[in-house]
């Protein structure tokens, strides 16, 4: 979680990419103003879609290390089986 | 109430399996079959591959095997750990999911020996450590074990409720109930302090050692940086360009940073950073006080998530003036890259900018014409960008202060410097890694001595910078002598030889000069024996170490008419005590009897001060007030301080040590008494306690001054047999000096009875035979000479008779 700062993502995840904003000019000029949005909307929209990737890769990540720790315990649990068992089927098959 | 006998049950299984099978074979064995199984799966791929249906079923076996037995070693592992580990939490300061029990090491040491717990303490691995640490052979170590003496049992130690017992709580129960210890370590001439020290210094490393092994643990894992914390902040690119992330540019520095005061100030930093409002620092600290490490500090909990929340992601960025100063050096370059830099970083959201010796960038923006507080002052208003300075007093004081409203946009934190028991704890890390650096081992008391001694001999810089120059300075030394190890002894020679002042045990020629100082003073000074003995005495003192290490080495006032010795006993004394009379001081206190005094000694807003000056240049010498009384009050009050503490602080905000300094005042106040009762002086302490007594009833000198002198010695006028030894003295320094320069003078002593009677006065004492010998013999001699009646390498005779009646009559002026 803390790696992939899947909170801090979470609660900025429509805000312009790395803060990068134009800031509007002082009277009003339709060009000008359509700039502005324009480019704050593309800010947003690539923040947006990092931060979406590095969220599927994020959570992805976490989904399978939640199973491997389910499989660790599992084979904690079960380690004198899997431990005796895996020798002595060993030396069945090698003998 | 649970013992130590009950807690270490759960650990003996482990501790067996260890002893079984050490963690280091542990380790060994299961590298070992990790390797074999992955060549068994190697061998099983390429027979199934070459060989299809020929050795599968005998390399799966083998995978198998292997397999089987590569997790029975990590399973074995993993237990070991789950015991090897415990309570290491509670020794880095964090919470720990169980606040009671004992650690490995003290169940690995109790179940040694739990009858006795002394024999089993030391014959631990990290007892025979503390054993080096503490510099005590194991011999030593056995006559203590052989010796008949009460044993403390593993079930007479209780343990608390509420922490971790660790090898540290049990050496402290140990050294106070096992009465047989303190006395065997009293012999080794081990105090409780030093042996505490070093159990400590040893016992801490080795929980580092495990906490850097448990890769695993909350405390390593929290290192790492989150992937994607930036995306969140903006990037101030301009400020890139001239300035450094103070957690990059040290990662691997921690001065200081676990010292309880430091501490405090951390956490004072984090509350300022983290207000709405007036959220910028100025760290006020003289160089070497560790500013830097605190903020490195800062930076680190930032990192790792351990500041507080609202300032999680924040970085610190030192500001590189020199560069920017370097490429911006026209004034609206250097504003428009500022002004740049800093709206970046107030866009960014995650940045503080740390200027380092911010009076000084003020300084030299002022020198290109660009008021950096103007221009700071906007950014300093602002919430999400922080500000933080670090000055020093002085620059504080002469710079940020006098701009008013720019000083107030700042919160002050003053860092003051180290002391000596938070030093050596810093000191025991640089320590560890110096010994590896240089292949050298220290004893425990070495470090504890480098602390101490660069607290008091070192003048220049701060605790603990100087005790870590110190250290580094002393291991490298040791590296090029092909010294191992370091001892106390080592650390007083290296002192010694670096300052020039005698430090730690004496030697021979030393402790003859001490024991036998009244004779060499009485070789320069005639009669006075009181005066002579009271100093000796004093100096003794102060050599043998029992004096306060805080005062100067020593201090006295000297009473008496003029003309008695008073000037010349001090010079004897800078002598005997610091090598040479030129090591001497002297300040004619008549000088700094107006209102400008003080500013004269210590410095003013314009200039240095004298006092000031000299002691920076020379820490160790003599300092010899002549005519005290006449001194102006804020003198005085001045020399209550110094003659209290060892320093005063000058006008640049330095602390100015006295602590190696002897200090002498003289006066001639009381004088008229002294001479007066000269005859009736039977029983000199009361007389000489009518004399002072008399100055504090005169007002000439405050009592309080009179009592910080570590002695108040009165001179006698001098009698007639004094004057003729006086006379035969400098006669024969006289004849010295003449035959230096190739001519041999015996000078009669019947011409004594005439210098002593033209040469000594009443109100001035021996001051006229210098010039009564001048014109009388040195005039006589500078005539035969230049006559030709004296050639070099010839011997003359001297007698009153050879003086002609102008001659005599010369002298009577």
């Amino acid at each position: 979680m803390q790696f992939f700062s899947l909170p801090e993502l979470f609660s900025s995840l429509f805000s312009p990419y790395k803060r990068i904003v134009e800031s509007r000019t002082v009277g009003f000029n339709l060009e000008a103003w359509a700039g502005v949005i324009i480019i704050n909307i593309m800010s947003r929209l690539i923040g947006l879609l990092v931060r979406t990737i590095i969220i599927v890769v994020g959570i992805s990540t976490l989904t399978i290390f939640t199973f491997v720790g389910l499989f660790s315990y599992a084979l904690w649990i079960g380690a004198p089986l899997v431990i005796t068992g895996s020798i002595l089927s060993g030396i069945y098959l090698w003998w | 109430m649970e013992t130590l006998a009950t807690k270490i049950k759960i650990f003996e299984s482990a501790i067996r399996l260890s002893r079984f099978l050490p963690r280091k074979a542990m380790t060994r064995l299961r590298y070992l079959f990790f390797i074999m199984m992955i060549l068994s799966v190697i061998a099983l791929v390429t027979s199934s591959l070459l060989t299809p249906g020929l050795y599968e079923t005998k390399t799966i076996g083998l995978s198998l095997i292997f397999l089987g037995l590569w997790l029975e070693q990590v399973c074995l592992y993993i237990y070991h750990n789950s015991f090897y580990f415990r309570g290491l939490d509670s020794i880095v300061g964090q919470e720990a999911k169980t606040k009671t029990g004992i650690t490995y090491e003290v169940a690995e040491m109790t179940l040694g020996n739990p009858d006795d717990l002394t024999g089993a303490f030391f014959s631990s691995k990290i007892g025979q450590h503390i054993l080096a640490r503490l510099n005590i052979a194991t011999t030593e170590y056995s006559n203590l074990l052989d010796s008949a003496r009460h044993k403390i049992t593993s079930q007479d130690i209780p343990l608390q409720t509420n922490q971790t017992t660790t090898l540290i709580d049990i050496s402290r129960h140990l050294y106070m109930y096992d009465i047989d210890l303190q006395q065997w370590l009293t012999k080794q001439a081990v105090t409780r302090e030093i042996f505490q020290g070093a159990v400590n210094f040893v016992v801490k490393s080795h929980h580092a050692y495990k906490r850097q092994l448990r890769w695993w643990s909350r405390d390593q894992l929290s290192h790492t940086v989150g992937i994607a914390d930036e995306l969140a902040y903006g990037t101030a690119f301009e400020l890139e360009k001239f300035s450094r992330n103070l957690y990059d540019g040290a990662v691997y520095s921690d001065l200081g940073g676990s010292a309880p005061h430091t501490q405090v100030l951390i956490e004072k930093i984090e509350q300022i950073l983290a207000r709405s409002k007036a959220s910028n620092v100025l760290l006020i600290g003289n160089a070497g006080v560790g500013k830097m490490d605190i903020l490195i500090q800062v930076a680190k909990r930032f990192k790792t998530g351990k500041g507080l929340n609202s300032l999680s992601g924040q970085h610190l960025i030192l500001l590189d003036s020199e560069q920017l100063f370097a490429l911006c050096s026209e004034p609206t370059t250097l504003e428009q890259e500022l002004i740049t830099m800093l709206n970046q970083a107030a866009e960014a959201g995650n940045v503080s900018v740390v200027i380092e010796n911010i009076g000084n960038f003020i300084t030299k923006g002022a020198s290109l014409g660009v008021s950096i507080p103007e221009l700071l002052d906007t950014y300093l208003a602002i919430p999400n960008l922080h500000i933080i300075g670090t000055d020093s007093p002085n620059q504080y004081h002469n710079v940020i202060e006098p701009l008013g409203a720019f000083a107030k946009r700042f919160e002050e934190i003053l860092v003051e410097p180290a002391d000596i028991e938070h030093t050596t704890t810093i000191l025991e890390p640089i320590a560890l890694q110096e010994e590896v650096r240089h292949k050298i081992f220290f004893i425990y008391e070495a470090i504890e001595t480098i602390t101490k001694s660069a607290d008091r001999y070192l003048t220049e810089g701060a605790m603990p910078d100087k005790a870590i120059t110190l250290l580094v300075e002393i291991a490298s030394n040791a590296d090029r002598e092909n010294v191992s190890i370091i001892t106390p002894e080592y650390i007083h020679t290296y002192i010694s030889n670096k300052t020039g002042i005698p430090v730690g045990p004496m030697n021979d020629d030393e402790r003859d000069t001490l024991m036998h100082l009244e004779d060499k003073l009485h070789e320069r000074i005639v009669d006075q024996v009181a005066a002579v003995s009271a100093i000796a005495r004093t100096m003794r003192r102060a050599r043998a170490d029992i004096e306060r290490s805080d005062k100067p080495i020593g201090s006295f006032l000297f009473l008496g008419p003029t003309g008695v010795g008073k000037t010349e006993t001090a010079k004897a004394l800078a002598e005997v005590f610091f090598g040479s009379e030129d090591t001497m001081v002297r300040f004619d206190m008549s000088e700094f009897s107006g209102e400008d005094a003080l500013e004269r000694l210590i410095g003013g807003f314009q200039r240095t001060g004298a006092l000031s000056d000299r002691l920076q240049e020379h820490p160790y010498t003599l300092v010899l007030l002549d005519e005290f009384e006449k001194a102006n009050v804020a003198v005085h009050d001045l020399f209550l301080q110094i003659l209290d503490e060892g320093y005063f602080t000058d006008n640049r905000g330095n602390r100015v040590n006295l602590r190696n300094a002897i200090i002498i005042a003289t006066s001639n106040a009381g004088s008229d008494l002294i001479s007066h009762t000269s005859n009736i002086r039977t029983e000199q302490p009361l007389l000489n306690q009518n004399i002072i007594d008399h100055i504090i009833k005169a007002r000439i000198l405050k009592p309080e001054l009179i009592n910080r002198f570590d002695s108040t010695i009165v001179f006698e006028p001098l009698t007639e047999s004094a004057q003729h030894n006086i006379t035969r003295l400098m006669l024969n320094e006289l004849t010295d000096r003449i035959q230096t320069r190739g001519y041999n003078i015996v000078i009669n002593a019947d011409v004594i009875p005439l210098l002593v009677e033209r040469g000594f006065d009443a109100r001035f004492g021996a001051r006229p035979l210098q010039r009564v010998i001048q014109n009388l013999v040195e005039e006589k001699i500078a005539k035969l000479i230049i006559t030709g009646s004296l050639q070099k390498g010839d011997t003359i005779d001297l007698n009153l008779a050879d003086f002609t009646s102008e001659e005599l009559a010369a002298t009577t002026v």
